[in-house]
């Protein structure tokens, strides 16, 4: 039960630089999801806080403990690998108790523990068998089991579930939450998986090449990105970003994308009056475009025409594939709308979930209120 | 600090080790280079005055006939049981038929006998083929023996090159032979580097068979010869290392040049899959 | 069936029978000169062939009964046991600590593996040669230190005849007696020391091979094993005994069925540098199944001693072919 402290951690391998002055607090407890495409460097920081990698430059903090000359074996910390490193030659039983005979802990105490997780876990009757003997789901049980019995201050996850199938991953998600919520003690998640994130995550620190992006909760992430990458990163399908120029006063600013005009109401307008004639970024989220026919409620609407390419059927909505000028844009919509493919259609986009990023810095120019 | 400790420690065992695994070539090499006033057995470490190559010199006139012997007798055996090894290895992992995996356990088995269990029958059976005491008897003996060996590291070989590629051939109408010729005897070239590599290496040390079948010293191989040297008491011990090392020469560049494909064969004998 | 039904089963059968074509050169040649010539060494190691005229009379098993009752070969069987404990082990822990001291990202690894393995390229005659140079009593070796400033030593390696061994009358000697095993107290079962010597030149020449195949294995471990146990709490030590190990018994059986097998046939290491010793000390098998046939002439009783060779060799590797062979077919 501890809290993690990254201060100006940098690793460099030869020329290239893994992880590139990560300033990053992690709260006592908390569920933190490390989360970015591959080489983003999100492993790296873990492996450098279990130890198993030196620093180039930083300190890091387990609880008040700077650990940098600290080896694996003394920093207190758990780790759950991605393809569960279980010792082969060893029975489920020794693998688990393996940590506590390391440190010389008294046979019973470790016999306790275990045979607690492996309860806990439901893998009692698994005891006796070998790695090879389990499946996949096991496997990882197990590699849980290895952790618990630690009781670390500290448990990090190296993409725990990319070698499980579609349906053990949503099922395993689920309990790793109420895992967290039963132990008490700080999660330190890593995958590029940003559905995982989303689900899991108290906060999410969202990086890409060694540098944090962003660091906040699901909702900051989802409906405040810093700028373009998290924006694209966070969201599945990804947000839309169509190019274009703000024109206009303080009262009336339109978003002029060519084929594309969008008239924004006063709060924003003032919003962004700074920015007047800058080259942006729009973004929309697939799920802020809807059917005229089929608006929610809430939704403040500004329309917009567009010609469908193709629509894709998923069964609670429709995806409509549209062109507007030169630019493809996706849409999520009710499932019963008319829009048909090669024809043209007119949506509704929701005006209060309008983003808005500067072309050059790829930086969140005035962000959007978070629902409530 | 202490992580510096244990590297330092670590390089200083190795280094040690290093120079007794050497100590042996630094002797052969220091003794040889020595003029034949500067040799005695208790200045053994020290380094020669100069360069003087006279128990070369000596050492190569006594061996000079066996070493072309042996070069005689190592070409054509490794050229043909790296052949053979191959063929076998090809049928063996792309024919499969019933029994193929007893008949190479049975082959296998060929390759961990005392070849002491065969020698008496080895040597009335050369005797009845007329080449007994010759390098064609010897030929023959390391061929038939070294087809255990070359196999496997074949099979090896061969396993990693995918049975699509067969599969596609047979379906091209290709006959057996025609698919080793066109498809799979190309792609051995470095199958054939490592088997060829590790039989001229066993063959030119071999001294058991080379003693046994041959007995007239003109045409024993370098390793008799060098043992013969090495039991005399009139030869020099000077001239007996320098002749040592030359008859380890051929071998020795072969290693230091080619040493990836020595390991490779060595790996493959020793691990089977 | 009809017209391409019955041609298909002709080139199913054709090619197999081609397949089998192929590989029958080598079968006959290791039928005839491996299968057929253990079966006729057996034949003469059971007939009276004593003198150049081949002589076939059956004797049953008395040459056999004459081998074990010989004092020599009873040595020899004594020095073969010594020399097999002695180099394999040697070979396997100094293999195992260069291989395990190599896998640490060292500078000039390539390099340290080249030396530790170029005695392997050499024959056995060449390292007999050296070896017998290096520790002769009166040089090599024993006069290195006098080198380093320290007075040298006067050891007699492989001319020493002690044959070292449990006194009867020791406590050791006491302690076996008391649990049944009296008979070990012996000079039979005895460690003759000049073996040492052969050990030593014979483990410089193979510990290289060791060594790589347990490097091989060592990389074969995840990293992310170790990592794992890293992040446990098992110390570099702790991860060597539990994890490396444990997971490198398939390289350790291979290594000591190849040694193994060796040492039980060594002959040209032995004729080359020590010959069969004093007394006997470095005699083997192999040496005196040489001399009884070709400088004595006396066929049977040498294909008698190559038989017990042959028997030994196949104890040790029969078991392991099988094991080996069923493990591929199951993988």
């Amino acid at each position: 039960m501890a809290r993690v402290v990254y201060e100006h951690v940098t690793k460099r391998y030869g020329e290239v630089t893994a992880v590139n002055d990560l300033t990053l607090d992690i709260e006592d407890k908390e569920f933190l999801v490390l989360v970015g495409p591959s080489g983003c460097g999100k492993s790296t920081a873990i492996r450098l806080l279990a130890g198993l990698e030196p620093l180039t430059a930083g300190k890091i903090y387990i609880g008040d403990r700077l650990v940098n000359d600290i080896p694996a074996r003394d920093r207190d910390v758990a780790m759950v690998f991605q393809s569960y490193a279980l010792y082969p030659h060893m029975s489920v039983y020794d693998n688990m108790a393996f940590g506590l005979k390391m440190r010389g802990t008294p046979k019973d105490e470790t016999r306790r523990r275990v045979l607690e997780a492996a309860d806990a876990l439901e893998i009692q009757s698994l005891l006796k068998r070998k790695p090879a003997q389990l499946s996949g789901g096991q496997r990882q049980r197990v590699a849980l089991g290895r952790a618990i019995v630690r009781e670390p201050l500290v448990f990090l996850f190296d993409e725990p579930l990319s070698n499980l199938d579609a349906k053990l991953r949503v099922q395993t998600r689920a309990e790793l939450s109420k895992l967290h919520q039963r132990l008490q003690t700080t999660f330190i998640y890593v995958t590029h998986d940003q559905v995982e994130a989303m689900t899991m995550a108290s906060r999410i620190a969202v990086l890409k090449d060694g540098l944090l992006h962003q660091v906040g909760t699901p909702e900051d992430l989802y409906f405040r990105p810093d700028n373009v990458f998290v924006a694209s990163f966070i969201g599945s399908p990804s947000m839309n970003f169509i190019p274009g120029t703000l024109k206009g006063t303080a009262e009336e600013m339109t978003l002029d994308a060519g084929a594309l005009q969008i008239t924004l109401p006063a709060e924003r307008s003032r919003q962004l009056v700074p920015h007047v004639d800058a080259q942006v970024m729009i973004g929309i989220r697939p799920e802020d475009m809807h059917d005229p026919d089929f608006l929610p409620a809430r939704v403040r609407g500004y329309p917009i025409r567009a010609r469908v390419d193709i629509t894709e059927m998923m069964g609670n909505e429709k995806f409509l594939h549209l062109i507007i000028g030169a630019q493809a844009l996706l849409a999520r919509v009710d499932p019963r709308t008319k829009a048909r493919a090669g024809r043209e259609v007119e949506l509704t986009v929701d005006i209060d979930r309008l983003h808005v990023f500067d072309a050059t810095t790829e930086a969140a120019l005035a962000k959007i209120e978070i629902p409530e | 600090m202490t992580i510096r400790w244990s590297r330092i420690a670590i390089y200083a065992v190795l280094i040690l080790f290093a120079l007794i695994y050497l100590m042996p070539i630094y002797v052969l090499l220091v003794t040889g280079l020595k003029s034949f006033g500067e040799v005695r057995l208790d200045q053994m470490w020290d380094l020669p005055s100069g360069l003087h190559f006279d128990s070369f010199r000596e050492a190569y006139s006594s061996l000079d006939s066996n070493l072309a012997n042996s070069f005689k007798m190592v070409i054509p055996a490794t050229i043909f049981s790296c052949l053979l090894g191959s063929i076998n290895g090809y049928v063996l992992t792309k024919w499969r038929f019933p029994g193929s995996d007893v008949l190479f356990f049975l082959l296998l088995y060929g390759m961990f006998i005392p070849y002491q269990s065969v020698l008496i029958p080895l040597v009335k059976t050369l005797q009845m083929l007329h080449v007994y005491g010759s390098l064609w008897g010897l030929v023959v003996t390391h061929v038939v023996y070294g087809i255990p060996i070359t196999t496997l590291i074949f099979r090896n070989y061969y396993a990693n090159i995918p049975t699509e590629l067969v599969e596609a051939a047979k379906i091209d109408g290709a006959s057996i032979f025609g698919i080793y010729r066109r498809i799979v005897f190309p792609l051995s070239l470095p199958g054939f580097v490592v088997v060829a590599i590790w039989q001229f290496t066993s063959i030119w040390n071999d001294f058991l068979f080379a003693v046994t079948v041959t007995s007239n010293p003109a045409i024993q191989p370098a390793t008799v010869a060098l043992n013969n040297m090495a039991g005399s008491f009139i030869v020099e011990w000077n001239v007996q290392m320098a002749g040592a090392l030359i008859a380890a020469l051929p071998t020795l560049i072969v290693y230091i040049i080619l040493g990836r494909f020595f390991v490779r064969g060595l790996m493959a004998g020793a691990l089977r899959g | 069936m009809g017209n391409t039904g019955r041609r298909l089963l002709r080139n199913v059968t054709s090619e197999q029978a081609a397949a089998v074509l192929l590989i029958i050169p080598s079968l006959v040649a290791v039928g005839v000169f491996v299968y057929g010539f253990i079966g006729w060494s057996a034949v003469v190691s059971v007939s009276e062939w004593d003198t150049l005229r081949p002589d076939y009379t059956f004797v049953g098993l008395d040459n056999f009964r004459d081998l074990f009752h010989n004092f020599r070969f009873q040595i020899d069987i004594r020095n073969t046991v010594v020399f097999t404990v002695l180099f394999v082990g040697s070979c396997l822990v100094i293999g195992f600590v260069l291989a395990s001291l190599l896998d640490r990202h060292i500078v000039g690894e390539g390099l340290f593996r080249s030396i530790y393995l170029f005695p392997m390229a050499v024959s056995f005659i060449v390292t007999g040669v050296v070896w017998r140079w290096l520790l002769a009593p009166r040089a090599g070796v024993n006069i290195l230190p006098s080198k380093l400033g320290a007075p040298s030593l006067g050891y007699g390696w492989y001319t020493d005849p002690t044959v070292t061994y449990i006194h009867a009358d020791s406590r050791l000697g006491e302690a076996f007696h008391a649990i049944g095993l009296g008979f070990l107290a012996d000079p039979n079962f005895g460690l003759p020391l000049a073996m040492i010597s052969v050990v030593i030149a014979a483990t410089w020449q193979m510990s290289g091979f060791v060594m790589v195949m347990y490097l091989a294995g060592l990389r074969a471990i995840p990293e992310e094993l170790r990592d794992a146990a890293r992040v446990d709490g098992a110390s570099e030590l702790q991860i060597l005994r539990n994890i490396s190990l444990p997971l490198l018994r398939p390289v350790t059986l291979s290594a000591i069925i190849i040694l193994g097998h060796q040492s039980l046939k060594i002959f040209d290491l032995v004729i080359s540098m020590t010959r069969r010793g004093p007394g006997f000390a470095t005699d083997v098998p192999a040496l005196f199944m040489f001399e009884t046939t070709f400088q004595g002439n006396h066929f049977s009783h040498g294909a008698g001693i190559s038989i017990v060779m042959l028997v030994a060799v196949s104890v040790l590797v029969i078991p392991y072919l099988f094991w080996s062979l069923r493990r591929e077919a199951r993988l």
